[in-house]
């Protein structure tokens, strides 16, 4: 391997770990939106947790698909080379939107960015023969619109259940603070599959890639040290916490209360967990974003903000051409030989610091996010049980 | 290729199933625990909707036995969802 080759790979090593990272405080919001908006989990505690469960996750499951791009791409036998040049392309593709959706606080899909890029950079370096447009529609868009579909029916009718079952019987307390005890396990059950699921991504690319250069031979399992690093780059990425993305998710689409936010997380964990079992993989963003719409139609009394959800559904139609037309920029300067790397290495760092710049005069933290749930909780305050004995007597 | 309907039907269904099942198992599980001892009158006080503690310990005891049953069933269906994502305990 040459030393250009070495370090290409290091490069795309990186860029696949910052992907990563990426794509944990993207997704902490799947999980963790609706407990903090409830109130279940104060939300620093909220994304610590799910940044250990997505620890753990990675673990769990290292199987790393034959293919980067999940056959997307023709790859292997009488297909394309995607070699790192076209992963480095199709990264910088991925990042560029996932940090470019996180500024606008849209929940919208880590893999389809990935695959964005990825589409981007392989129609630029080995032309529009190199997509299965058919695996494309089949795997990518079709499962997009059905995943908040069905999500959405799921947690319409697990919500229904749960105020029908817990309704007021002689005007008694029907004691539905205590779902706020359920949302802790059912929201921890969604944030572990996703570590399970999303970790395995980027170990699949850095292994391939590995594959690709020579240095691991085909087939066998990612090192420990990638698995290791993945698991730490999502982690990390989870508790940074997309804090504009879990305000948009837990209080922008619809208020949750404790009863429908549990019915929302259990319908997601279910969802996602039907489907990575049964072989119709479902984007963990696009089932999140359903369950929490659903929860809102099933609930009595609540409204469901439809232009916030318009403009979700927006960015998750633009995501797939968005990343793809910035990684097939990548590719093209990539094509100018190192210079091309150095100069796209340069724009995407640098676009991401200038995101981050102009993202912190309105910064949306742990703290503002504590202050609106605890502002929205004061409205409906009722004093503990000793304290109100207190005022009786 | 094709989108595989059979499978999405399946993760559908199996999908609704799960989430009622393990919802109806909880709630019922609260609503047992604000179950009202035998022969109380209505309390009658309108209080929130959303966020109701349960009142007291005077409800029966088999109310609160069957409410932790309902919970320990609802975790172990949970339990289920952990062993499917963990490729290494089904060969």
């Amino acid at each position: 391997m040459t030393a250009a080759t070495a370090a290409l790979v290091v490069l795309v090593i990186v860029l696949a770990l910052i992907f990563d990272f990426t794509n944990g405080f993207h997704d902490t919001a799947n999980a963790m939106a609706t407990p903090i908006a409830t109130g279940a989990m104060r939300p620093r505690v909220a994304v610590a947790v799910a940044a250990v469960l997505n620890l753990v996750g990675a673990f769990l499951s290292t199987t790393v698909a034959q293919t980067i791009s999940g056959g997307l791409i023709k790859e292997g036998g009488g297909g394309v080379q995607v070699g790192p040049v076209i992963v480095f392309a199709g990264l910088i593709g991925a990042i560029a939107w996932n940090i470019t959706t996180w500024y606008l606080g849209l929940p919208s899909s880590s893999s389809h960015a990935l695959f964005g890029g990825l589409v981007g950079a392989a129609i630029v370096g080995a032309g529009l023969g190199a997509i299965d447009y058919g695996v494309l529609l089949g795997k990518v868009i079709i499962p997009a619109v059905l995943a908040p579909l069905t999500a959405a029916v799921v947690a319409f009718l697990a919500t229904r259940l749960a105020y029908w079952i817990t309704r007021r019987q002689d005007g008694r307390p029907d004691g539905r603070r205590v779902f706020r005890v359920g949302q802790v396990f059912s929201s921890s059950l969604v944030a572990l599959a996703h570590g399970t699921n999303d970790a395995q991504k980027t170990m699949g690319v850095i292994t391939l890639t590995l594959i690709a250069a020579g240095t691991q031979r085909a087939g066998t399992p990612p090192h420990l040290w990638v698995i290791a690093a993945c698991a730490a780059a999502i982690a990390i990425g989870t508790y940074t916490g997309g804090w504009r993305i879990i305000k948009t998710l837990g209080t922008g689409l619809t208020s949750v209360k404790p009863a429908q936010g549990f019915a929302a997380e259990v319908s997601t964990a279910s969802t996602i967990l039907a489907s990575s079992h049964l072989g119709f993989a479902l984007s963990t963003t696009h089932v999140a974003s359903g369950s929490v719409i659903g929860s809102g139609l099933g609930r009595r009394g609540s409204v469901v903000r439809w232009a916030t959800a318009r403009r979700i559904v927006t960015g998750w139609v633009l995501t797939l051409p968005a990343a793809a037309i910035v990684g097939a920029i990548a590719q093209l300067l990539a094509g100018l030989g190192p210079i091309g790397i150095v100069l796209d290495t340069v724009l995407g760092v640098g676009f991401m610091i200038a995101v981050f710049l102009r993202a912190r005069p309105e910064r949306i933290d742990a703290s503002s996010l504590e202050r609106e749930v605890a502002g929205a909780g004061a409205a409906v305050h009722r004093p503990k049980k000793r304290d109100r004995r207190g005022a009786a007597a | 290729m094709t989108i595989n309907w059979l499978a999405f039907v399946t993760v559908f269904v199996a999908s609704v199933v799960a989430a009622c099942l393990v919802v109806s198992l909880f709630a019922t599980g609260i609503r047992l625990l604000a179950m009202p001892p035998h022969g109380a009158r209505p309390a009658g006080a309108a209080r929130d909707e959303e966020m109701d503690d349960v009142e007291g310990p005077q409800r029966p005891r088999r109310a609160t036995v069957a409410a932790v049953v309902l919970f320990v069933v609802a975790g172990a269906v949970a339990l289920y969802g952990i062993y499917l994502i963990i490729p290494a305990l089904h060969p």
